[in-house]
């Protein structure tokens, strides 16, 4: 028993089969709402919900978060929050199926758990920065803006890989 | 495995050809972008900041002496276009002129008359504020060369059909101007109230006002006007 | 028919559909392997190639299927959400993410999905996410003129550069092709990592 379940643990999907499904995902929410996936978004619509909750008026006098408020709309209610719900969801079921869901922290054999967790926080923090500039992550503004031909995304898909190609020498301790 | 995915591989490529070969419906994206479409110029177009600019200058009006001079002189590059409704279009207008009645501005047909440029557009209706805001408009969606006739047919045909006479002390420049204006509305054919001309004066071609119909317009800027009383302008009674 | 909602289905199911999709994203993420932070950046080390197949077969997937259906009038491809080319801003922001994809090993949408099975590492890095806008929304005002800057518009590709927009499909499916290609030659002679 044992075994399988640790067969089944990393046997993947072919990958153009993952990227053909995802591709008709998008095709469909193109279809249905106008617009493509996204994840960055949400984090923004927490922080700014957060911010106005706690500290009323000093959201009110930043243009970024005041922005958002614009035509009464409520950030938390945002379509990307609840998409990213449906993600977790969705990962969910499908790691259930497979017998990969359980706490832990995935890092590589040569450093520290503590490492990876630290290193994980910059790195979000960098990718969370990062991210508002370019309106968007590499769901939200290079995937879907590719899929639409536009412009800004194929100038975000290439600035994030080339930026990740340049920086990964850096840092393969971390990896391999 | 291989050659499943040489298959697979051909697919996208044979797809996207099939795309690029596919005739030309008019719904499709080729064409919709070849099109100066309005809906593609969500981004496009002039910004606010800039657009206040330019509705505060002056520039966007042209006076109706300069007007005159592109209706006498005949200036092929100019376009001007009637933003009123069809029936006073029909009743009398500026000489050359075509006639979009401003709803109907944003039609595609309307808007080809502005996609090629080559003209410098001249916006008039009764007053300004429909031409101001077909202006402000038209201005947003990016197409240039365009002005609006300060005062409107009102003024223009109130400067011309009855020249502010200037007084004895006023400078040369004011008479010029005057005999300038009293011989534009000859030449358009408006009677001027100082002269009376017994029959037999020069045959001036009869004016738009009188019969509706788009005369040709000789260059004969002194020719007498004919004694005939025209129609008054109906233009004095636009609504706001 | 073009994008349903506004018009033929009312809003209120917008968020309904971004659950159900949302659902299904997380799902293919997941079930080919994008919660493993160890797997995204086999990309950037020449181990595993997975990010790179399953985005760019995606992004020809998805721009085939809507050509398509732009061209049979069932979508407007005018009308969808495209991304501003604020061309400085955007590249600005993408070095920052790459910078951050190698650090922390995963992108918000993958970090979201290592979430859902439980990895202490993808809540770390969705914390940073978070303080990162935070840190950035409390800077704005330094930032505020180079994010509203070069501005380009919502233009794509094909308009930019005035070619017709299926040839350049043809092309981007192509490059895509001999991208899978090398990239699988590649993969043979570099080391593989356990992971």
């Amino acid at each position: 028993m044992m075994d399988i379940k640790s067969d089944k643990q990393h046997t993947y999907w072919n990958p153009y089969l993952g990227g053909f499904l995802l591709g008709l995902i998008l095709i469909m929410t193109f279809f249905l709402t106008g617009r493509g996936l996204g994840a960055s978004g949400a984090a923004k619509a927490i922080v700014t919900q957060t911010v106005h909750t706690v500290a009323p008026t000093h959201a009110e006098n930043n243009a970024y978060y005041a922005d958002q408020f614009l035509g009464g709309k409520v950030p938390i209610s945002n379509w990307l929050v609840f998409e990213v719900i449906g993600v977790v969801a969705g990962a969910f079921i499908s790691g259930s199926l497979s017998g990969r869901v359980f706490f832990r922290v995935q890092h590589s054999p040569k450093i520290t758990a503590r490492k990876r967790l630290w290193f994980a926080l910059l790195g979000g923090a960098l990718f969370g920065f990062g991210a508002q500039f370019a309106k968007g992550c590499t769901s939200g503004a290079a995937l879907s803006g590719m899929t639409v031909l536009s412009l800004g995304g194929y100038i975000a898909m290439l600035s994030i890989f080339g930026g990740a190609f340049l920086f990964a020498y850096f840092f393969r301790k971390l990896w391999l | 495995m291989k050659k499943r995915y040489i298959f697979l591989a051909i697919v996208p490529i044979v797809l996207s050809l099939v795309l690029a070969f596919l005739p030309d419906k008019s719904n499709s994206i080729d064409t919709k972008r070849n099109h100066k479409s309005l809906k593609s110029a969500k981004y496009t177009g002039v910004t606010p900041n800039n657009l206040l600019l330019e509705s505060v200058n002056d520039n966007r009006f042209i006076q109706p002496d300069e007007l005159a001079k592109v209706i006498i002189g005949q200036d092929p590059s100019y376009l001007l276009v009637d933003l009123r409704d069809a029936v006073q279009y029909g009743k009398f207008t500026l000489p050359g002129a075509i006639n979009i009645p401003y709803e109907k501005i944003l039609t595609e047909e309307n808007q080809a008359v502005f996609d090629s440029e080559a003209y410098n557009v001249v916006l008039f209706s009764n007053g300004t504020i429909v031409p101001d805001q077909v202006w402000m408009i038209l201005r947003r969606a990016g197409i240039k060369n365009l002005k609006v006739l300060n005062g409107g047919l009102n003024q223009f045909y109130q400067l011309y059909l009855n020249p502010p006479k200037p007084l004895e002390t006023d400078p040369k420049e004011a008479f010029e101007i005057y005999s300038y204006r009293k011989a534009v509305g000859a030449h358009l054919g408006l009677p001027n109230p100082d002269e009376f001309i017994p029959k037999g004066g020069e045959n001036v071609q009869s004016s738009t006002i009188a019969t509706g119909v788009k005369p040709v317009i000789k260059p004969a800027v002194k020719a007498a006007p004919k004694v005939v009383v025209p129609k008054k302008a109906e233009g004095g009674d636009e609504g706001c | 028919m073009g994008p349903l909602i506004p018009e033929i289905l009312s809003d209120q199911w917008n968020n309904i559909i971004a659950i159900i999709t949302g659902m299904a994203f997380g799902f293919v993420l997941e079930s080919s392997g994008f919660s493993s932070s160890r797997k995204l950046v086999g990309v950037f080390y020449g181990y595993d190639f997975a990010v790179l197949r399953v985005f760019f077969t995606a992004a020809i997937t998805a721009s085939i299927g809507l050509l398509f259906m732009d061209y049979f009038g069932w979508i407007d491809m005018a009308a969808l959400d495209g991304l501003p080319a604020r061309v400085w801003p955007i590249v600005v922001g993408g070095l920052i993410m790459g910078l951050g994809f190698v650090t922390g090993g995963f992108c918000p949408g993958t970090c979201i999905t290592a979430i859902g099975i439980g990895k202490l590492d993808g809540f770390m890095f969705f914390g940073g996410i978070i303080l990162g806008v935070f840190v950035f929304s409390e800077m704005f005002p330094l930032f505020e003129n180079f994010y509203n800057s070069s501005n380009l518009g919502d233009v794509t590709v094909p308009e930019f550069f005035n070619i017709n927009p299926y040839w350049f499909t043809v092309g981007i499916s192509i490059i895509a092709i001999v991208a899978f290609y090398a990239v699988m030659l590649i993969q043979k002679r570099i080391k593989s990592v356990e992971y």
